[in-house]
């Protein structure tokens, strides 16, 4: 469960947010300049909002009341970037161990290259990002994200830089990794399909260049 | 192939070692910090940083015989415990150092700042702490430009001329590098030592040149997206 109430800023406009997602996929769009990817990093803690709260299954990870403000690397939150940003000079099975936890942890260690397998690539585990399709590294980058059994996934963007066929597959492997590992997404897209098809609960936001704060509104679908 | 005495060329090859040794440790963190600081008046500290590559190394010489010279306070300071830095091969892996820092400095400032800082936020996101972030991310991103940056200080160090007479002078066996030796050599009139020490310098230079560009192309292969 996440709940996030945060005011961050955008250049010259202050961006207003309200949301609450547990276990579903929750889609932010709207279009290129609306803030979509200055959320996440607030939520993933790569940009600090101006005030407001993150709290991710009752850890508080961001409260500028409390002065609470975690670094990413203890947030728990798996981001997959837009561009992917794999790890250009690591192979795709090094991308994927990066970030899995040492065997301390309390958590079920987790196998990389099964991961791997069960996302269609397990044959490219020694190849490099450069080497591989868009659909792949897309796939790589979800794997590694998982590989770190985040609490809470963020996706940016991650289906606009596909052709329509691996989009639409994708699309539905989303859907089945969201079931499958019970944890909250939250996906930015500025495309209305990705949100209709994907969104289990839907926010817009709409571009705002008056220096007067962005209020979404809320869509349940 | 003729040479009386070689002692020029493993001094050489001892002093630009160090100065790019000193150089590496020196400018390596601070192009890192550099690269990503902003604060009032950066451009002034990066011309200065800079102004060794451009300025006349009979201008630098004479600036380091002003700051470790004999009539310097730090030259004092060291002189009454017992040191001595003026015309030793110690000055000259300073006076190559100094020539040398601003290849380094630029080029490694150059390689950190092409490393994608999302790659590093996306380490950051899996877990890495800041010193994991630098050792795995971005400093093997920057490597190339690091490694150039390690041949073109080595070659300036190598060559160092103006400076190094200077403040470490010109004494055969102590402090006369490669250079001062082909200087003197011709100066002298002695040729065949001149046309050893002309040639072993060039085929080295071609040489290492000629590694490191066939390297940085193996490097840049994986690394194309």
């Amino acid at each position: 469960m996440m709940e996030a109430q945060i005011a961050a800023k955008r250049g010259h406009f202050t961006i207003e947010m309200e949301l609450e997602v547990d276990q579903e996929i929750l889609v932010l769009c709207g279009p290129s300049g609306s803030g979509k990817t200055t959320i996440l990093q607030c939520l993933a803690g790569l940009l600090k909002p101006v005030s407001g709260l993150i709290k991710l299954n009752g850890r508080t990870l961001f409260s500028d009341k409390d002065r609470i403000n975690l670094p990413p690397r203890d947030r728990k939150i798996g981001y997959v970037f837009q561009d992917y940003a794999l790890f250009p000079h690591l192979t795709v099975k090094q991308n994927v161990m990066y970030g899995t936890r040492k065997p301390c942890s309390k958590l079920t260690s987790l196998d990389p290259l099964s991961l791997l397998h069960s996302f269609g690539i397990g044959h490219l585990a020694e190849r490099y990002p450069g080497q591989i399709s868009g659909g792949e590294k897309q796939r790589v980058a979800l794997a590694r994200a998982l590989a770190a059994q985040p609490e809470l996934l963020l996706l940016d963007e991650p289906l606009c830089a596909l052709d329509k066929d691996t989009r639409i597959i994708l699309r539905h492997e989303l859907k089945s990794i969201n079931q499958e590992w019970q944890i909250p997404f939250i996906l930015v897209t500025h495309d209305e399909e990705d949100a209709v098809v994907l969104g289990d609960v839907q926010i817009s936001l709409s571009k705002k260049t008056a220096p007067s704060p962005a209020v979404p509104q809320l869509v349940n679908s | 192939m003729y040479l009386a005495d070689w002692s020029p060329v493993f001094l050489s090859l001892k002093v630009a070692v160090l100065a790019v040794l000193v150089v590496t440790v020196i400018g390596v963190p601070l192009a890192r910090v550099m690269a990503r600081a902003e604060f009032h008046g950066k451009d002034v500290v990066e011309a200065a940083l800079t102004l060794p590559l451009v300025l006349p190394p009979s201008v630098v010489g004479y600036a380091l015989l002003m700051c470790i010279g004999k009539n310097s306070p730090l030259g004092q300071a060291l002189d009454s415990a017992g040191i001595s830095l003026i015309f030793t091969w110690y000055a000259a892996i300073i006076a190559s150092s100094v020539v040398a820092f601003p290849l380094m400095y630029q080029s490694a400032k150059a390689a950190f700042q092409s490393v994608d800082l999302t790659l590093e936020d996306a380490a950051r996101t899996l877990g890495a702490k800041e010193i994991r972030v630098f050792f795995t991310i971005t400093l093997p991103l920057a490597w190339p430009g690091i490694v150039s940056g390690i041949v073109l200080s080595f070659a300036r160090a190598l060559g160092e001329f103006g400076a190094t007479l200077m403040v470490a002078g010109n004494i055969p066996g102590r402090t006369q590098t490669i250079p001062l030796a082909i200087f003197f050599a011709v100066d002298a009139g002695d040729n065949a030592t001149a046309n050893t020490l002309v040639a072993l310098t060039t085929v080295f230079s071609f040489l290492v040149i000629l590694w490191v560009n066939t390297w940085s192309r193996r490097q840049r292969r994986y690394l194309e997206r």
